[in-house]
């Protein structure tokens, strides 16, 4: 039997069991009627085509409210569906749709029945027509050979998913005008342009499409008001039926008009997030600074009596459960980066506001407690620690981290503000971030692709020790480098392996510019436009850069750890002690260490990255400025500069399959590492020699975001005084400089048996790499790597 | 200089290990430094291997897997993974640990610089300023390598770390005597009230360390009173209302804390091949534990934390 937990009211125990215990269903009408559209509108532009799909969408879909619902509306049938989205990208789908309900990772249900409707309605009409196809037919060959499914480099997310990637500006625009304001607003504009004017040809599309943008989520909003009202008519529960007509009333006022109560201002959210996910199937389409823009109506309706904290806390949990019911659809390949069914919707608290002065409030205590008491995997919760925050914030979060769900994520206030300074924003917009995705520093009036291409480190530097050869595979993918026995000094091979590393920065810009070029000519964004407030100033979607903030897109390096490890072993072992030679070295890694036992074990007896030894953390520093320097020197087509981040999904996985052993004594093919933190099992010193050897990492300059992940045994914060500690140590972590840190508190004990009985774990969240998921919905090599970071404990 | 005239002069010492991130020996995150050497052989004790100062090495069975590297390196024709292994004859090279490709062997009791554990304090004092930490010196005793603490504590007092100990309070008061004033906090163990039990039990009587307990009290250290709670050994009333009133009538403000007995010191034993000395006790519940408690409560002796 599941656990059930405390906390919640039986309604939201209802929802959230239904959500525990149900696997995710892949729906077809948004591809259908998308389809069908699009066939209608052959000629017209692109952007209205779009919005008048989702306009045919809100209008035909039949819309469904379910049991004990209080926030209402899904983007398919079912209460936990995905949906399809061809014109991105339909031809994964159509390889791997049957394997859909039995692939190992993020399975979907889906059936033959489906599956034949699909290929003989949807997909024929998107053949040669979808972003997938026209990326690769732009690619250069040079590029497409490290760039499409290799795992060197990989940005699939941005050419066969759409962008996400967006925090839509509920206090400064949405809360503030509405669907109604934005309308009217929309159709001014509209009148004030002239087709005579060439500039104004594209803004004319933009307002029209705006418009239809607008009405659409209104009429959906109202179908739902009409359905609440029937179902009223026929419930025989008073409660209910009293319930849906306040679903009625709520669906009918917003999002057309600005909110006026706490449950309005929720149901408002969740139907821009409906928007985004029916226009886009987005990863990373963020919630924002909840306890900041939700805080006014929360204090009016607990002024005027008309809420109390179990009303407020029984919609938030309600809230927290639609984020966690509908699923990303994403592709096999795209599991291995972002596994466990998360759409990355980053929801932040804490920190300071626009003014500087402390954040917190009650809402940030509520939305604590209320991660713990449902123990959904959405929103991602992260929160910002600052300086001057009060003791009982800090205690509140390490508290969370104490029952081990991973959450929160916790993040540096001022290095977040650094970070954005750095990258260009105004002061005050820069000390208003949250997180975007996993751990992102991002700000609500910005389009930016915040994780457009993991970078193999691992993979380069197999490149420089190997030929410019694949080790697994004999393939050249790298530039032409040397016999590895011919390299004269260490120095060399440092720079060898950089050098490589800005290769593979420079096939990740090509293959970014080239999606970024076709995401604005083919698949612009006019319902999440209407979200950020400048591209309805400027006349401008998303894609073609009408934010108020374009910031370049941002690279994640991958094996950072791997890296600087396996250098240090080359620099020690072979130039300074002179035990081995290049030469044994390269016959140990091409026999992947079998039969060079002696030779393994002295590699791993050099130091390793985290136990704060400089000889190796000075390696890994060098490496990163080295990163961050390259990327920053290239621009896109905004002219903006590319930015460098160490951060997490579960990228190290399939990184780690493609690269073979590697001199720090890792065997092929197994994981590599993520972000800044240590390689699995290497942290033998301790958390806080981890914490050191991170702090090292300029982290202000990744604007892209830095990562930490650590094990904690859970004794270590099993009383108050051991969390009192850990917020102690967070500050001291903090105070040199470190942006993000996140622990796992989840004894191996308690794993092995939840991968013996995965039925009485369902519920249970670890922390993947950036985000927490539920431990058995994870395929048994990623519960490995969770069980192999190592665990610190002391007594 | 050599390594005796160093131990001397207290610049070097044996230590059995540096663990940081203690929470639970004293205020805030706390480095604890294990100093080798005790003058009890208690019964219970959980770490074994630092009742002498010498060298020893370790041989975890559980993780070795049988492929004789250490013994193709040993420069003495020795096998450590073997049941007859003679230490006698080993020079504590450390070549086998290296070799070992399963950490399955270790050395303990190394010597240690204590430039080089400063190096490390600094890099942990960072924690302690945020959380109110520290360093405490633990063992082993402590005060058994004496020129070693003080050289480590005059240390400890340039950059400003608080210092805690944790005493089993048997060691020769005038050769330590001096060290009081730099101790922000002393933990100290009284294992028994009857000298007879105490001595059966850990070798000694418990003359000297009540005496012992008396003089810290009366040099103003605050003090923080530890048992040890063991089933067979000090559990009944008699001996912990002789404790609470020892404490009422000699060491006022002091706070009591009781540890019950665990059993996690066992696999050392074995590791250092010791396991003769190896004795099981039986861990008190927790309703005895706090029966236990409720005796102190009656004398208004508080608890600690
Ligand atoms: S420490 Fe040296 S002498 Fe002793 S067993 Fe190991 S290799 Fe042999
Ligand atoms: S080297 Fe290690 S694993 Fe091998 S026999 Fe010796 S102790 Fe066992």
């Amino acid at each position: 039997m599941l656990k059930t937990v405390t906390g919640v009211s039986e309604r939201i125990e209802r929802l959230r069991q239904n959500y525990v215990n149900t696997k995710p269903s892949i729906c077809y009408e948004r591809a259908r009627l998308y389809t069908e559209s699009h066939k209608r509108t052959e000629g017209k532009s692109v952007i209205l085509r779009r919005a008048e799909a989702f306009h045919d969408f809100c209008a035909k879909f039949e819309v469904r409210i379910f049991e004990d619902e209080l926030i209402v509306g899904t983007a398919g049938r079912f209460r936990r569906t995905g949906i399809l989205t061809p014109e991105y990208s339909w031809k994964w789908v159509d390889k791997e749709m049957d394997t859909f309900p039995t692939r190992p990772q993020d399975p979907y249900l889906i059936t033959p029945d489906q599956c034949a409707t699909i290929r003989s309605e949807i997909f024929p009409y998107w053949h040669g027509k979808s972003l997938e196809e026209h990326f690769l037919a732009a690619l250069p060959e040079e590029t497409a050979r490290i760039a499409v499914d290799t795992g060197i480099i990989d940005n699939d997310s941005k050419w066969r998913q759409a962008v996400g990637e967006i925090t839509p500006d509920y206090e400064g625009h949405l809360f503030v005008k509405g669907y109604g304001g934005i309308l009217k607003d929309a159709e001014e504009k509209l009148a004030a342009l002239d087709y005579l004017n060439a500039e104004d040809i594209d803004r004319i599309d933009f307002y029209k499409a705006t418009i239809l943008s607008a009405k659409a989520i209104i009429l959906l909003a109202n179908r739902y008001a009409d359905l609440a009202e029937g179902m009223a008519a026929e419930e025989q529960d008073d409660a209910r039926k009293a319930e849906l007509l306040e679903i009625a009333r709520v669906c009918r006022r917003v999002p057309e008009y600005p909110p006026q109560s706490f449950h309005e201002a929720t149901q408002f959210i969740w139907f821009v997030q409906l928007g985004g996910i029916i226009t886009e199937n987005p990863l990373a389409l963020n919630p924002g600074r909840f306890d900041q823009f939700m805080y006014p109506y929360y204090a009016a309706d607990m002024d005027s009596g008309k809420l109390d904290k179990a009303g407020a806390k029984e919609l938030i949990h309600a809230l927290w459960l639609k984020y966690s019911e509908w699923v990303w659809t994403i592709s096999e390949n795209t599991t291995g980066y972002f596994a466990g069914y998360n759409q990355f919707q980053n929801l932040t608290v804490g920190g300071k506001k626009r003014d500087g002065s402390d954040a917190t409030n009650e809402l940030t205590y509520l939305c604590l407690e209320a991660t713990d008491e449902v123990r959904t995997h959405q929103p991602g919760l992260s929160v910002r620690v600052q300086s001057d925050c009060p003791q009982e914030f800090l205690y509140a979060v390490t508290d969370l981290v104490s029952k081990g769900t991973g959450f929160p994520a916790i993040h540096n206030d001022q290095a977040g503000t650094q970070m954005l300074l750095q990258a260009g924003y105004e002061p005050e917009d820069a000390r208003d971030w949250n997180n975007c995705g996993c751990v992102v520093p991002h700000f609500r009036q910005t389009g930016q692709w915040t994780s457009a291409v993991n970078v193999n480190f691992a993979a380069a530097m197999e490149y420089a020790l190997n030929e410019g050869k694949s080790r697994l595979t004999g393939e050249k993918m790298g530039l032409d480098a040397k016999p590895l026995a011919s390299y004269a000094s260490y120095q060399e091979i440092e720079d060898a392996t950089f050098e490589q590393v800005g290769n593979l920065i420079h096939h990740s810009v090509v293959s970014t510019v080239i999606a970024q070029k076709l995401h604005a000519e083919m698949v612009p964004r006019p319902f999440l436009s209407t979200c950020i407030g400048h591209c309805l100033e400027e006349g401008r979607d998303l894609s073609r850069g009408g934010a108020k903030y374009n910031v370049g897109p941002v690279l994640t390096g991958i094996g950072l750890a791997v890296v600087a490890n396996s250098l240090a072993v080359i620099k020690k072992l072979v130039f300074e002690d002179k035990v081995t030679t290049l030469a044994e070295l390269d016959a140990a890694m091409n026999a992947d260490w079998e039969g060079h036992d002696a030779l393994r074990t002295k590699a791993l007896a050099v130091v390793k990255y985290g136990n704060d030894d400089d000889y190796v953390d000075a390696i890994a520093r060098d490496l990163a400025n080295y990163y961050y320097r390259k990327t920053r020197a290239y621009k896109d087509n905004f002219g903006s500069p590319f930015n460098s981040a160490f951060m997490g999904i579960s990228n190290y996985i399939p990184t780690g399959r493609i690269v073979g052993a590697t001199p720090c004594g890792r065997k092929a093919t197994k994981p590599i590492t993520e972000g800044v933190s240590p390689y699995a099992g290497s942290d033998v010193k301790s958390p806080l020699a981890a914490m050191r050897s991170s702090a090292k990492m300029n982290h202000d300059v990744h604007t892209g975001g830095t990562l930490l992940n650590l094990r904690l045994s859970e004794d270590l914060v099993s009383t108050p005084k051991g969390k009192r500690d850990l917020g102690s140590i967070i500050r001291a972590y903090f105070s040199l400089g470190a942006f993000h840190v996140q622990f796992n508190t989840l004894s191996t004990d308690v794993l092995r048996k939840a991968q013996k009985n995965p039925e009485d774990y369902k519920d249970l969240l670890v922390r993947v790499a950036g985000y927490s998921t539920q431990f058995v919905n994870l395929s048994p090599e990623m519960q490995e790597a969770i069980i192999a970071r190592s665990a610190h404990g002391s007594y | 200089m050599a390594a005796t005239d160093k131990a001397k002069d207290g610049t070097m010492g044996t230590v059995l290990q540096m663990q940081d991130y203690s929470i639970h020996d004293g205020d805030g995150v706390r480095t604890t430094i294990f100093l080798a050497g005790c003058g009890l052989r208690c019964q219970w004790c959980a770490n074994p291997e630092s009742w002498t100062q010498h060298r020893k090495l370790a041989y975890h069975a559980h993780k070795c897997r049988g492929c004789q590297s250490c013994r193709t390196v040993c420069p003495e024709g020795l096998d450590p993974a073997a049941g007859d292994f003679d230490a006698t004859r080993c020079t504590f090279c450390g070549d086998c640990v290296a070799a070992c490709p399963e950490k399955a062997l270790q050395l303990a009791c190394e010597q240690m610089d204590a430039d080089a554990i400063m190096e490390q304090i600094r890099r942990d004092e960072i924690f302690f300023r945020h959380s109110g930490g520290g360093v405490t010196f633990s063992g082993g005793e402590p005060f058994v390598q004496h020129q070693f603490l003080r050289s480590l504590m005059a240390g400890c007092e340039r950059l400003g770390v608080s210092v805690w100990v944790e005493t089993c309070g048997f060691f020769k008061w005038e050769a330590c005597q001096d060290l009081m004033a730099g101790i922000d906090h002393i933990f100290f163990d009284i294992k028994h009230m009857d000298s007879e039990s105490h001595r059966r039990f850990t070798g000694q009587g418990n003359e000297t360390i009540l005496d012992n307990a008396k003089r810290i009290h009366a040099s103003g250290v605050p003090m923080t009173i530890r048992i040890p709670l063991i089933a067979e050994v000090n559990l009944e009333e008699n001996n912990l209302e002789a404790t609470a009133r020892f404490m009422r009538d000699h060491l006022p403000g002091s706070r009591i804390e009781l540890l019950p007995y665990h059993e996690l010191g066992k696999a050392k034993y074995s590791a250092f091949r010791m396991a003769d000395s190896f004795h099981s006790f039986t861990t008190p519940t927790e309703a005895q534990t706090a029966v236990a408690y409720s005796i102190f409560d009656r004398y208004q002796i508080e608890r600690y934390q």
